[in-house]
């Protein structure tokens, strides 16, 4: 085994031991913690930047090692689980500087850095996984790992939401493994194949792959959260403000939706699929998705309740592009996966810094936060206009493709749905907008913290400034050969052999 | 990457406005950066004047690759727009220069600036569509500047009529892009013919630019917001950034090669419609500001109403563009410089030999909106007449008939604007108010104000030499001086008048009762109160019956989960302590066992 194999389970084992190597430092030790917290985050991500300059030199990437009888657990760096490795690592040190920030002077920060770490560890893992087993492992491991920091804080409540994320996770986890089970039964192997591997059997069996696709997709829809699946996620928003940036822009939710553009395109391969029939069933219930969870978004007074359900509806753009098999619908499709988690990344910051520096938890109490906090309410703005999809932000590239794919696919009521959707972001968008920058605050805040010099900590205030000006970037700049764009275009050229 | 200077100077167009904003941003206390910012349209006026037509640049490294370039349409457009942006905002230094939040307001006008420049230069509909959104948001701030609250209620109206036409537009670009494969305009005017559902794109286009334009049914948001905004504001909303929905219905649609009877016969109808129905309600306000706004709605619809005619008989379109082309040069300036004398007349006057004066300066834009010979409506009216003469469409009937028509009623709205604004001089103001007027305080107009609005009526003046030096050729100056020409434009003028004296000396002596009057937003009051509330109500409920059901079944579930649950545990439990019993467990040990020996023994 040369240094080529090892690559990938190193990307993996980094997060990892730094779990390991937190958990045993006394609650004290805030230095220590804080230098290995950012120093491996660091050292990871410029161990994603080496693996991508050998990417594009043409080395390959494999870990391999015999698991269970006739399967092996791989990790693989191909150029989709590239995408999502890149993403991870650069939103998880941001992620990291913010936390470190957010949680100053909370108890149990080694126990919550440790479960942090161990949370990242499990999502390049899904990222770099190979084949349908080793995807299922760190899946479960995702779950296993994000609840403790779900709870964190302790009490009833969150306790509660805790409960229930469980139950929803890892009920999801068990249709996933019966899926996983099914399928190994009827091919004998779950290798990731781009293009998908189903296509290449015999093709007698159609019900019963039917039966496995939607198998898979209750599993990993539970984490995308798919209506009706998404019960779990405004509960969880009494996660402390980090987490809930990091799982909802990174972590779990787009590894579940991850998970579905894997299945689709490596497993089942999308001409298949299309034959199968189960594109346009997905398509549908990913458009019922959207529009669903942006109405409900609009009656939502909370802040973090009215990002949570903008989420699950965002989340949904992502499977739509797949479900609508045309290449330029799925290059939108997975563009928005780097879009939609660093637009949202920034506006949960921002509510974060809200609630960190004033208190403040609800839309209605945000009156004139725009003159007391205006770097953190201008990058609140950009995200906000992003997620409408105002050019030149990131997020109208990702409407623009799929507008377009839909067009190209024969599809024209996708870009209605599109349409009303980004009716409905405004609606909820812009009423927060206003109320921050045009009304006068109604009285004192409620519970100011002062940070000296600057609006709020530096912490605090320098990665949501950074994610926002990335919105900006990725959208303006996105025809540029190292943007997200050009990658997807790149992924989906190998998928659909273009 | 390649840099050259034609490349440079089309994108410093947008960025130095752009880059001013930024700047204010972060040092809005900066008294020289704010004086800086009229200047900012500099850039754009030199394009405008020096650099040669029919260019189309590619940027690739933009957006989705973008194209920057420059027709003749863009020249004309350009020009203007620089040089309203431009005096406008040397008057906004003398307007705000005692009033607090200054800064604020040029934050959001060099924004829009930056917008207004920036589309007309695009080639390409996602940089078009940007700056166009840039526009529309940044001019949010300009109406609800005041923050009264007409103001908020304005803003309110406005952002969101500019949020549905953004929507509505995108759905229209996605589907020219994806038919035509490009998002160039001067592929996708070739591609026009080809493209499917046409009907369906022109409909969205006519609603999404038509928001912009003021077209009559779209219009509501105008009455509202042009009174509301800061007069600076207004002049630049009504001037330049109007004209920006007709221009993206001329960037997209391949006028002058395509016949279109449906859409052109509709949109002469509605442009006829516009125009009639501006006055008709412009007439009962009693706020000089909304009296302009629907007067330009009623200009917009006759630039409706060529458009249509372009479309009806693409043959004609050469000279209708052109005939287009000088009437919003010189509407942007007129309407514009009539904006900027409500600011100027507010004050009281010092003596009736300057109020005089004032009032002769009034009249050049008002006359030559009206189309007074030489001025550039009537070139424009005159060239529409001798086309249609030529043609045998049954239309040109229509627009022969219409033209002098509209020019009356343009005069009737324009009466009643000098009634309204007419100005007091200080004596009259004193003996009015009871107060003595001191000279040494700021009740006189500031330099910049009152010179840049004379700056604008010069402009008007010289629009025709103007439209000659650009490039557009109107034909000889001495056939529009002709005495049928002056005799016609007389006798409209004595009519109205006489209308305008009449009519002034009866409601002095009997008010109009108060249920005649037709509040600003005409439509959108009834719509407000009657339409709206009952769609919401049915929405809300709808999704709260949706809600409520939902929940239901939730608790359904976890009931029977909990109850499911509960048996489970309490099965479980009775099982568990019979298991606990050494009899049972040794029953049953024995059992397997005895399984056991059984398949060992089989195999």
């Amino acid at each position: 085994m040369n240094f080529d194999n090892w690559v990938p389970l190193l990307i993996v084992i980094i997060p990892l031991f730094v779990s390991v190597f937190i958990f045993t430092l006394a609650e004290d030790k805030t230095k220590t913690r804080s230098v290995l917290n950012i120093g491996a985050s660091l050292f990871s991500l410029g161990l994603v930047g080496f693996i991508l300059w050998g990417v594009s030199s043409g080395h390959h990437y494999e870990t391999r090692f015999s698991f269970l009888p006739g399967l092996d657990f791989v990790l693989r760096a191909d150029s989709l689980s590239m995408l999502f490795v890149t993403l991870s690592s650069a939103l998880w040190m941001l992620t990291t500087v913010y936390a470190i920030g957010y949680l100053e002077g909370s108890p149990h920060r080694s126990r919550f850095f440790g479960f942090f770490s161990l949370c990242v560890a499990a999502t390049l893992g899904v990222a770099l996984a190979g084949n349908l087993i080793t995807f299922l492992l760190f899946y479960e491991l995702l779950t296993l790992a994000t609840y403790p920091l779900i709870v964190h804080r302790g009490t009833i409540k969150v306790r509660r939401a805790g409960r229930i994320y469980l139950m929803y996770t890892l009920a999801g986890g068990a249709f996933l493994l019966l899926g996983t089970v099914l399928l190994y039964s009827i091919t004998g192997t779950l290798e990731f194949v781009t293009g998908g591997f189903l296509s290449a059997f015999d093709s007698s069996n159609h019900s019963l792959l039917i039966l496995v696709f939607v198998l898979l997709m209750i599993g990993l829809g539970v984490k995308a959260a798919i209506i009706p699946l998404h019960g779990w996620l405004p509960h969880s928003m009494v996660a402390p403000a980090p987490v809930s940036s990091l799982l909802h822009a990174v972590a779990v939710v787009k590894a579940g939706a991850f998970g579905i553009v894997r299945v689709v395109y490596d497993v089942f391969g999308i001409e298949f699929s299309v034959i199968l029939g189960l594109t346009l069933p997905l398509a549908i219930i990913a458009s019922i998705t959207i529009i669903y969870a942006s109405i409900r978004a609009l009656f939502q007074d909370g802040l973090k309740a009215r990002l949570a359900y903008s989420t699950v509806s965002q989340v949904s753009y992502i499977i739509l592009g797949v479900a609508i098999a045309g290449p330029l619908a799925a290059v939108g499709g997975v563009v928005h996966l780097v879009h939609q988690g660093v637009t949202k990344i920034t506006l949960f910051f921002c509510a974060g810094n809200f609630a960190e520096t004033l208190g403040i938890h609800n839309i209605s109490q945000m009156h004139g936060v725009g003159r007391r906090m205006p770097w953190t309410m201008t990058a609140f703005t950009i995200g906000a206009l992003g997620m409408i999809g105002i050019p030149p932000l990131a997020g109208f590239i990702s409407k623009w493709y799929l507008g377009l794919g839909a067009l190209e696919a024969g599809q024209a009521w996708v870009l209605w749905v599109l349409a009303g959707s980004s009716l409905l972001n405004a609606a909820y968008f812009l009423p927060i907008l206003y109320v921050a920058w045009f009304k006068k605050p109604r009285g004192d805040w409620p519970a100011e913290q002062k940070f000296g010099k600057y609006e709020t900590s530096l912490l605090l205030l320098v990665p949501p400034l950074i994610t926002a000006l990335f919105v900006v970037l990725l959208g303006l700049f996105a025809s540029l050969p190292f943007s997200a764009l050009a990658w997807s275009e790149f992924i989906i050229s190998k998928e659909f052999l273009l | 990457m390649n840099f050259d200077f034609n490349t440079l100077l089309l994108l410093a167009v947008p960025s130095f406005p752009l880059l001013l904003a930024l700047t204010l941003m972060l040092k809005p206390l900066s008294k020289t950066v704010i004086l800086l910012a009229p200047w900012m349209a500099l850039p754009s006026l030199l394009v405008a004047m020096l650099m040669p037509v029919d260019i189309a640049i590619e940027v690739p490294w933009l957006l989705l690759g973008s194209f920057v370039g420059f027709t003749e349409t863009a020249r004309v457009l350009l020009f203007f727009t620089s040089i309203l942006w431009l005096s406008v905002g040397i008057y906004a230094l003398g307007y705000f220069v005692n009033k607090e939040k200054n800064a604020t307001f040029f934050i959001w006008f060099l924004f829009a600036m930056s917008g207004n420049l920036g589309l007309i230069i695009a080639q390409d509909m996602v940089l078009f569509y940007t700056f166009f959104s840039l526009m529309s948001l940044a001019s949010y701030g300009l109406v609800v500047h005041s923050e009264s609250t007409e103001a908020l209620r304005a803003g309110r109206i406005y952002i969101i009529l500019v949020i549905i036409g953004e929507i509505i537009l995108f759905v229209a670009f996605s589907m020219m892009a994806a038919s035509a494969d490009s998002i160039e305009f001067t592929v996708l005017r070739a591609a026009f013919a080809n493209i499917e559902v046409n009907n369906l794109i022109i409909a969205l286009l006519l609603l999404g630019f038509g928001i912009k334009a003021g077209i009559v049914g779209l219009h509501v948001w105008l009455p509202l917001a042009y009174p509301v905004a800061p007069t600076p504001a207004s002049a630049i909303l009504s001037g330049a950034m109007i004209a920006t929905g007709l221009l993206g219905i001329m960037q997209v649609l391949p006028l002058g090669k395509v016949e279109l009877p449906f859409w052109g016969a509709f949109m002469m109808v509605i442009g006829m419609l516009s125009t009639f129905y501006g006055v008709f309600v412009g007439l009962f306000q009693n706020n000089p500001k909304t009296v302009l706004a629907y007067s330009s709605i009623s200009s917009m619809g006759i630039m409706i109403m060529a458009i249509g005619l372009g479309l009806v008989s693409p043959a004609l379109w050469a000279l209708v563009s052109m005939a287009m082309l000088v009437y919003i040069l010189q509407h942007g300036f007129a309407k514009a410089a009539l904006f900027l004398s409500v600011g100027v007349f507010k004050k009281p006057i010092a003596s009736k030999m300057t109020r005089f004066v004032f009032i002769l300066a009034l009249l050049i834009p008002v006359l030559s909106l009206v189309g007074a010979p030489l001025s550039s409506a009537f070139v424009a009216k005159k060239i529409l007449e001798t086309q249609l003469y030529a043609s045998s469409s049954a239309w040109s009937e229509w627009v022969h008939v219409f033209m002098p028509w509209s020019s009356l009623a343009t005069s009737l709205l324009l009466s009643r604007f000098i009634y309204l604004i007419w100005p007091k001089t200080i004596k009259e103001y004193e003996r009015s108010n009871h107060e003595y007027v001191n000279l040494e305080q700021d009740l006189l107009v500031p330099k910049s104000m009152w010179m840049s609005w004379l700056f604008l009526v010069l402009m008007v003046v010289l629009s025709p030499m103007i439209v000659l030096f650009l490039g557009i050729n109107t034909g000889s100056m001495v056939d529009m001086i002709s005495v049928k020409a002056l005799v016609q434009f007389s006798t409209t003028l004595g009519a109205v008048f006489l209308l305008s004296y009449i009519t002034w000396h009866i409601t002095k002596r009997h008010p109009i009762p108060k249920g005649l009057k037709i509040p600003a937003g005409d439509l959108l009051i009834v719509a407000e109160t009657y339409i709206l509330p009952s769609i919401i109500k049915s929405f809300t409920s709808t999704v709260q019956t949706v809600q409520r059901s939902s929940q239901w079944l939730v608790s359904y579930i976890n009931t029977a989960i909990d109850s499911g649950s509960g048996f489970a545990t309490r099965y479980m439990g009775e099982l568990d302590k019979k298991l606990k019993q050494w009899t049972v467990a040794i029953i049953l040990l024995l059992e397997i066992m005895f399984i056991f020996i059984l398949f060992a023994w089989r195999l």
